[in-house]
């Protein structure tokens, strides 16, 4: 009686080597294009928000007037407003994307390695919004592109040992792109656009190719 | 018993086949090479096997070169992953059955 237990036993244990040890199949190429079109929009929104306000001054946003010892001002909450919707359009394009995607593949969707391709995000996005938020606070916003840029390619590497290893790549690039953006001061707008923007489009349409097409 | 036995997979019936699928289900990439050293096959021997998951659309073959060496390499497919999780399921439930069937012991 004991004997017919043991392969029962040894399946239900094949099957969790199995669940533990794939990965989050499910990305979608989709997912990073419209990331980068909706960062694009939030780019291009704050650009009109900031000229028509004024604060727009040879090619560079003028953030000189938060320093006028005020802790939080509507401009702030209204870039930082923007910053937060592109943020989770992103987030609810690529949910909606990757869902899509595993339906079509006949795949589960959330499933333990999506579990664990978000929880391995979450955390340094966590830090790294409270990071940057706190700098906002003590009103160096211009250190805000950079740490974003690294503290999101930070979240990717973490992520693309749940998922799709190609994400690795994008992860340095972004890492690059924000300590680059912390050399050449002052541009911070612009590596922002092309580290959200540019790149994730450029990497979504590569993905896409790769394994979509 | 009879249609439960017809639910088992004819393409996992090899211990080669097995092991090429198990790799691939935990690996999200391996190329000849690597499955022919974990395996302890000849050219010829994984060749065949690896020709016979890819007809049956398990898994799919990526041709490369790095320099002037070739580099094949393997994925499984959502169907190749579909198919070994109906093989387990029918093992299961043969294994259940069996289970179920089983003469009664003498007393």
């Amino acid at each position: 009686m004991e004997e017919n237990q043991d392969p029962l036993k040894d399946l239900s244990e094949i099957r969790s080597i199995l669940e533990n040890n794939t990965k989050f199949m499910s990305l979608s190429g989709l997912s990073g294009i419209f990331a980068g079109l909706v960062a694009l929009g939030g780019a291009a929104a704050g650009y009109y928000f900031m000229q028509s306000n004024g604060l727009w001054i040879e090619g560079h946003p003028d953030y000189r007037h938060l320093n006028q010892g005020q802790l939080f001002d509507w401009v702030t909450f209204s870039l930082l407003g923007i910053a937060g919707g592109v943020f989770l359009l992103a987030m609810a394009g690529s949910y909606l994307f990757s869902r899509k995607m595993a339906q079509k593949k006949a795949l589960p969707f959330w499933n333990r390695s999506a579990r664990q391709m978000l929880m391995a995000m979450v955390i340094p996005i966590a830090a790294g919004g409270a990071y940057c938020a706190i700098q906002l606070w003590h009103g160096q916003y211009e250190w805000l592109a950079s740490n974003m840029l690294i503290f999101y390619g930070l979240a990717l590497l973490n992520a693309s040992k749940f998922t799709i290893s190609d994400i690795r790549y994008l992860a340095f690039l972004e890492i690059a792109l924000g300590i680059a953006s912390a050399v050449w001061w002052g541009h911070g707008i612009w590596f922002w656009i092309v580290g959200f923007g540019l790149l994730h489009i450029g990497y979504g349409i590569w993905i896409y190719y790769k394994y979509e097409r | 018993m009879k249609e439960l036995l017809s639910r088992i997979n004819k393409v996992f019936e090899n211990r080669v086949r097995l092991g090429v699928m198990s790799l691939l289900l935990v690996n999200e990439e391996m190329d000849f090479n690597q499955l022919k050293e974990l395996l302890a096959l000849t050219d010829g021997n994984l060749a065949s096997h690896t020709a016979t998951l890819e007809k049956a659309g398990y898994v799919t073959v990526h041709k490369a070169f790095v320099g002037r060496k070739p580099l094949t390499t393997y994925r499984v497919t959502p169907g190749g992953r579909r198919a070994f999780h109906d093989h387990l399921d029918a093992l299961e439930a043969l294994l259940k059955a069996g289970n179920r069937d089983k003469p009664t012991d003498p007393a």
